[in-house]
């Protein structure tokens, strides 16, 4: 038999009741909750309070991750620096006689190149760093990624940077930044000959 | 033998696979009741289905053999990451078990030979589905791939418990510690992570929301299909009666209480005939020793099955059974 007695994902973004909720003009709205119903319509659970802030399009980037419960949560970022990193070998070889012009001795291999970010938000307060911490340990993480190409939204795995994060802050206590550095887990595909 | 489980998980209890998972039993050897056996297995099931064994040969002080099985529950749950914008309830199935073990003895016989007690359950391979085996079984639990930290409740339910916000059911937990309010942007996929022991399926989200401006919460609701299962027939066979007659007999699984019905569709592999169709409760097309019997001239059919009740989009399961003449 189908087996209801499992870990579930409540659709609960922004993108996913939008779909349910059509009728509901969502850009006007500032927060929701969801309660789930079971088939008897017994209340079965609460989600969080879900506030809207800045969207995808001002730069915000959602970082997805899997927390300490072996589910997924989420972080909103605001990204402030791409770095393109690039790292290759050098070979050098004779050159041929009679000398071609375009022909060149040395040469760059095992190239590889990837983008990397830094990203900071300033959402979240002293008494949400421990939940913080679940990300800045997780062992997955995933971008949120807008579909281009024709290709459906959705996720690009990445890799947090290991640093130490300051989880409390004795002097401006009430105002926190926190500071994330993250790779694409795939790094470019280069082209050898 | 296995002579009592005097520790394990309380029945239907929910566990973080990254924390202990304890049984203890005591044990007699198979072939003298005064002796211990020289080997006890722990048969560890997830899901109702054999997945490995531990087994141990030297008991605690107290004369308990003690196992512990978040290796094997770390080892077989897995992450699981929903679509980007879905609209469904999506069971995170590789994140959560149903879970019990199956503890067997042992003896040595006049040969010197550890004889292992009853039925040996079998692995599964590539190719082959794991095979169950017997032994005494302990509670069934539930165990999620979780773990707690050395400041939280062990308790993985009352832990949880403390994260409720809202109206929850007794058989519900959030699986996250996110705060509130839980910040998002337009246009950004989330789900809400929860823990669901109950069997009656999830069906409708009911949203509250509040507009810029206001004080005041408005409501809708949308409820989602729940689909019906597709019926596994687990066992046919066919009884030749006579020349031209025989007869088919079927059993499927056992089906959950929302489905009032089964339809079985019928007709000549080779027939552009309708079909012929009976409906029958699932009950009795489940019951070991009943099934479902038809009897019908020889021939190759085309069998259809489609469970019917408070679920929609019922899927078919096909079979082709019978004998010519």
């Amino acid at each position: 038999m189908i087996s209801t007695e499992s870990a579930y994902h409540i659709p609960d973004g922004t993108k996913n009741v939008a779909t349910l909720f059509p009728s509901i003009s969502w850009k006007d709205v500032e927060e929701y909750y969801l309660v789930i119903n079971n088939l008897e319509g017994d209340p079965i659970a609460t989600t969080c309070n879900n506030k809207i802030v800045g969207g995808i399009e001002d730069n915000t980037v959602r970082l997805h991750f899997l927390n300490s419960l072996g589910m997924i949560d989420a972080v909103n970022f605001c990204q402030v620096q791409e770095d393109y990193d690039i790292k290759s070998d050098n070979s050098e070889k004779p050159l041929s006689y009679p000398l071609i012009k375009s022909d060149g001795g040395s040469a760059r291999y095992n190239i590889r190149a990837n983008e990397s970010y830094k990203v900071i938000t300033t959402l979240y307060s002293e008494e949400q760093m421990k939940w913080l911490k679940e990300l800045f340990s997780s062992p997955a993480v995933w971008v949120e990624w807008k579909g281009t190409q024709g290709q459906a939204d959705d996720y690009l795995p990445v890799v947090l940077a290991d640093a130490k994060y300051t989880t409390l802050k004795i002097e401006e206590r009430y105002t926190y930044q926190v500071t994330v550095e993250y790779r694409l887990s795939n790094q470019d595909i280069t082209i050898r000959n | 033998m296995i002579t009592a489980i005097t520790v394990q998980p309380t029945s239907n209890s929910l566990h973080a696979a990254y924390r202990p998972i304890v049984f203890q039993v005591t044990a007699v050897s198979l072939f003298d009741t005064f002796i211990q056996p020289p080997v006890v297995y722990c048969d560890i099931y997830f899901g109702g289905v054999y997945y490995k064994t531990v087994s141990k040969t030297i008991p605690l002080a107290s004369g308990e053999w003690q196992f512990d099985i978040q290796d094997a529950a770390q080892e077989y749950l897995r992450k699981y990451l929903a679509p980007n914008a879905g609209t469904e309830f999506y069971q995170a199935t590789p994140a959560m078990t149903k879970s019990f073990c199956r503890f067997r003895a042992s003896g040595i016989n006049t040969n010197g030979f550890v004889v292992p007690e009853g039925l040996i359950p079998v692995q599964g391979t590539g190719s082959q589905p794991p095979v169950n085996g017997g032994g005494t079984e302990s509670n069934s639990f539930y165990i999620v791939n979780a773990t707690l930290q050395h400041e939280d409740n062990q308790n993985l339910a009352a832990h949880l418990n403390t994260y409720k916000n809202g109206t929850w059911s007794a058989q519900a937990w959030p699986l996250t510690h996110r705060p509130q309010p839980y910040p998002i942007g337009l246009s950004e996929s989330d789900y809400y992570p929860i823990a669901y022991t109950g069997i009656s399926p999830l069906k409708c989200i009911n949203v509250y929301y509040r507009f810029r401006g206001q004080t005041t919460f408005h409501s809708a609701t949308k409820c989602l299909e729940n689909p019906c299962p597709i019926v596994q027939i687990v066992h046919s066979e066919v009884t030749v009666i006579d020349e031209t007659a025989q007869e088919l007999q079927f059993f499927h699984q056992v089906m959950p209480y929302y489905v009032t019905g089964v339809k079985m569709e019928y007709r000549p592999i080779n027939s552009e005939d309708d079909f012929t169709v009976i409906f029958y409760d699932p009950e009795q097309g489940s019951t070991p020793g009943e099934g479902i019997e038809i009897t019908v001239p020889r021939d190759i059919y085309d069998v259809y099955f489609t469970a019917i009740g408070n679920c929609s989009g019922g899927r078919t399961a096909h079979l082709v059974i019978g004998e010519t003449l």
